[in-house]
């Protein structure tokens, strides 16, 4: 065998000349993954990864601050054009959850393979896992009570256990149908799913076990809950046709079948019971939602407000109030056990997937169709932050040089060194590194003609990068 | 070209070894291995570079000399001769560390197995054998003044099968050793098939194990079979279990036939997903012993399941690793042979290559190069074979003279190569094709972990390797 001799040493290279100025091409993607790249997909995922409030600052005429004013539902206005394009995932957010001690929101995506989890209160991307190497959509995430595990459970037919903060993958656990929602015990010891296999499986947490698959719902049971005393598991169910608008109560550890709810007239996309146990609230496909008294299962209320139907629904960490996501893209607030509407959040432009309390109570997180998460403020329904990732936004950074100066930030590494590096005039700086000389947002022209609004070192002589550690 | 006119501007000097990668249209990886730096840039910087290296400077297109100043951070300009991590064997060989070749026979009949383990005769080390080679590296170790030594079980066949002399050979070696303040450092190469008073005295004693396992359980069974014919997936996943129940530190080693490809990606999923090993070697299946006139699997096809089987693997925090593959450790060996291996047969013959365990090896008036001495203790070494081992080395090579990958890939495996090209000059081989490729992305990975625009390390201080006698160069 011959094999061709490697010729890699320093050479001079064909080029047509149209360059004539050296340019660093920044490369931020591991090319198992994604070979190709550019400098836009660089900065945007280098640059600026955070929460907007710097944008929100600056916008005082925005629909975010016109939100602050809102105190019904009548509120109409379109967010603010410069906040349009950031965006939290790729696709729909189908959940948001805080952890128990509110220091993290973890968000999961439909027909998008990651979930991802940010700081709280600092809205900023700290982890995101590709859940999966195909395309499937994370349809729920759940902590555990102790914080330490986050669950989720997918359209591939797996539940996944993931360590927090870290990210790492501790278990996978094959369930063999797709999983709509996953809950766990309040002793962390059980983990729920309702199964688009007409059952509902109670699996051992940490080894990832199956102690008992449930039957009893004749369609895709899209929604569990635990009673606070965990004894109680509540599943709702729905789909194309069968029992559409079951609501079952299951004894736990035995999973046997304690009362079946026939209240709704259509498919029953969410439960959640009150803090004190005491009310059960579900959503439906019918617009409708409905407040049961436990643990006799009576109608308390039914609540009627939404235009389309009732994704998702929480209860505030006191149980007063209750908040509900809805595919006419409105958020709603009701008071409880009044069930009067108090607030209609009106800013998202696509439907709401999912809403949660953060431990304080103070803020209710939204995911929603358009892509985006919102925090909002609870006691004045006020957009308190939008989460967001440039890697999934489609924002222009040569159009948002304020969102630039906003965003810079400078780390400082572990063990405190410094190392100064010199980049060529003209070359975007490295992920996280703070440029020490006149890097000037929007102000770079290069000699090949290029525009550019990116953060550029556009210094006359050298400029001086400082290197991130982390 | 423009020469400098104004004298009064320096004429930087080119102080690093430069590769130069084609990544895509116009665009090319500047790659400094000696100085651990990479950028990736135009053809304006790699035409700027090639005319400095020939002594030209070309001022024009870096007018306010921050494309200089830049090269000078990454010490590719002025910034004096580089070290080249070379190092030389030289002498009568005085190893700390010993090999033992303890067996032929085996509990598996992989299909793929390079040593045709279970089709040869059986020979087995006896003891004394074990000792000999033993006593032997002890006594560099005190005259080296080591604090210890260390000994690999390998060999054609599965070690623990003569578990006899694996475990009275360590039990002898720390007797010895212990009166003279020596650590005893044990390690182990095995299938896997193991009894649980073996995996016991394997958690308590060894500092770890390298594991063949070749993914799920179907591939396993099919691939690596019991002598009896049965799967062998559940003694392996029993054994892997009980290391991870005891905290023990054990690699994984994955081995993929052309067949076994497509499923790449699977194996390794299974194995992040149920096992606590945090790298795995993954290696395209030799075409030697019984896989000798198989179908090849250093394709394409494989870089293209590798990647994605390091993606998987990625989702778990774990990577998985070639072993030709490793940019940020810099040297001029790629293994033992060139750094005078000492690894025993059952018959306490010296062979520089795990590779080659037998007498009867179609290389081995390559590789054997010791015997017992018989006058003495020790071993008589044929110096001239020993020095043909050592001039392996990748600085020798002069297929390997313009490839990027030279400094860290070190000239690849000699015993793969002599099979490849038979005894002629080393010619390349596809397994060349795959290091690169893996290179190259390792390569682009340092640049995206430095902040995505370039990478540049201090290169690290080198340490001498405890075998032999080694002069740094």
């Amino acid at each position: 065998m011959k094999i061709k001799v490697p010729k890699f040493q320093l050479a001079r290279v064909y080029s047509d000349d149209s360059v004539k100025e050296a340019e660093l091409y920044p490369f931020n993607s591991l090319p198992f993954t994604n070979f190709k790249t550019n400098r836009r997909n660089f900065l945007k995922s280098g640059i600026a990864i955070g929460t907007v409030l710097p944008l929100l600052g600056l916008a005082k005429n925005t629909n975010a601050s016109k939100s602050s004013s809102t105190q019904n539902a009548s509120t109409n206005s379109k967010p603010d054009t410069n906040l349009d394009s950031l965006f939290a995932h790729y696709n729909s957010v189908s959940s948001v959850k805080f952890s128990p001690d509110g220091k993290y929101l973890a968000s999961g995506s439909y027909t998008e393979e990651t979930i991802k989890i940010w700081s709280i209160p600092e809205g900023k991307l700290i982890k995101t896992k590709n859940v999966y190497w195909k395309t499937y959509s994370v349809n729920t995430i759940a902590f555990s009570p102790g914080g330490k595990i986050l669950a989720s459970g997918s359209h591939d037919d797996a539940i996944k256990l993931w360590s927090i903060p870290e990210g790492i993958l501790l278990k996978n656990i094959a369930v063999e149908t797709p999983v709509n929602t996953v809950a766990f015990s309040p002793d962390g010891k059980i983990l729920a799913s309702a199964c688009k296999d007409n059952t509902v499986k109670l699996w051992s947490i940490p080894e990832g076990i199956l102690i008992k698959s449930i039957s009893g719902h004749y369609n895709d049971v899209n929604t569990v809950a635990f009673s606070p005393d965990g004894k109680i598991l509540v599943s709702g169910s729905g789909g194309n046709g069968g029992d559409s608008e079951t609501i079952k109560l299951w004894s736990i550890p035995e999973g046997k079948l304690k009362r079946t709810i026939n209240g709704h007239t259509d498919c029953v996309n969410t439960v959640t019971f009150s803090p004190n146990g005491k009310i059960l609230a579900s959503g439906s496909c019918s617009d409708r939602i409905k407040i049961w008294s436990m643990p006799e299962g009576t109608l308390m209320k039914k609540i009627d407000g939404h235009t389309d139907d009732v994704n998702t629904i929480a209860f505030s960490p006191d149980g007063t109030i209750l908040a509900s996501g809805s595919s006419d893209d409105t958020i709603k607030l009701w008071s409880i056990p009044e069930g009067k509407l108090i607030k209609t959040i009106n800013e998202h432009t696509d439907d709401i997937y999912t809403v949660a309390f953060s431990p304080d109570g103070k803020v209710l997180a939204s995911g929603s169709g358009d892509n985006t998460i919102k925090l909002w403020n609870v006691s004045d329904g006020r957009l308190k932050a939008r989460l967001y990732d440039l890697e999934a936004s489609q924002i222009d950074l040569s159009k948002e040089p304020s969102s630039v100066k906003g965003s810079s930030y400078t780390f400082k590494s572990e063990t405190g060194q410094l190392v100064t590096y010199t980049l060529p005039c003209g070359a975007p700086i490295p992920t996280g590194a703070t440029c020490t000389c006149n890097c000037v947002p929007g102000s770079y022209t290069g000699s090949s003609g290029r525009t550019s609004g990116e953060t550029y070192c556009s210094c006359n002589k050298v400029c001086s990068c400082v290197p991130v550690y982390y | 070209m423009n020469q400098p006119t104004d004298t009064s501007i320096a004429t930087p000097v080119l102080s690093a070894e430069i590769f130069i990668i084609p990544l895509e249209a116009e665009k090319w990886i500047v790659y400094a291995p000696l100085r651990m730096a990479a950028f990736i840039t135009n053809a304006a910087t790699v035409n700027f570079l090639a005319d400095l290296q020939q002594g030209i400077y070309s001022p024009d297109i870096d007018k306010d000399g921050s494309l200089v100043e830049f090269l000078r951070r990454l010490e590719i300009l002025d910034a004096g001769s580089e070290d080249k991590p070379i190092t030389i064997f030289g002498g009568d060989p005085e190893p700390t560390d010993v090999t033992l070749f303890l067996t032929t026979a085996c509990n598996l009949r992989c299909t793929y197995c390079y040593a045709s383990a279970g089709d040869t005769p059986v020979r087995t080390m006896p003891l004394n054998v074990a000792k000999r080679g033993l006593d032997f590296v002890i006594s560099n170790a005190v005259r080296k003044r080591c604090s210890a030594i260390e000994i690999a079980y390998h060999g054609g066949g599965e070690p623990t099968v003569n578990w006899k002399t694996l475990t009275a050979s360590y039990d002898y070696a720390c007797a010895k050793s212990k009166p003279k303040d020596i650590k005893v450092i044990a390690s182990t190469a095995t299938n896997g098939v193991l009894t649980d008073t073996q995996i016991d005295w394997i958690v308590a004693n060894l500092k770890g194990v390298s594991l063949s396992i070749d993914g799920s359980p179907h591939v396993q069974d099919r691939n690596r079979p019991l002598a009896s014919g049965k799967g062998s997936s559940e003694r392996v996943i029993h054994t892997l279990k009980r290391f991870d129940e005891a905290g023990f530190s054990y690699g994984l080693r994955v081995t993929a036939t052309k067949d076994q490809i497509s499923e790449l990606e699977e194996s390794v999923d299974y194995l992040c997903a149920n096992f606590s090993a945090v790298r795995i070697q993954v290696e395209p299946a030799y075409q030697m012993g019984r896989w000798k006139n198989a179908p090849s699997a250093e394709t394409d096809e494989f870089i293209t399941a590798y990647r994605k089987a390091q993606n998987r693997a990625a989702q778990y925090d774990k990577e998985i690793y070639y072993s030709a593959a490793r940019v940020g450790m810099l040297t001029n060996h790629f293994c033992g042979i060139t750094q005078d291996s000492f690894a025993l047969s059952p018959d306490g013959n010296v062979s520089a290559c795990y590779e080659v365990f037998s007498e009867d090896n179609d290389w081995a008036k390559v590789f054997f190069y010791g015997k017992n001495d018989q006058g003495s203790d020790g071993y008589t070494f044929d110096i001239n074979k020993l020095e043909h081992l050592r001039h392996q080395a990748v600085q020798h090579r002069d297929y390997c003279k313009g490839c990027y990958a030279k400094w860290t890939c070190a000239g690849d495996c000699y015993h793969k190569s002599l099979t490849v090209n038979g005894k002629s000059e080393f010619q390349g081989s596809d397994r060349c094709h795959i290091t690169r490729e893996f290179t190259k992305d390792q390569i682009l990975a340092k640049i995206v972990a430095s902040g995505g625009i370039f990478w540049h390390e201090q290169q690290p201080v080198q340490s001498p390797t405890a075998s032999g006698k080694e002069i740094l160069v």
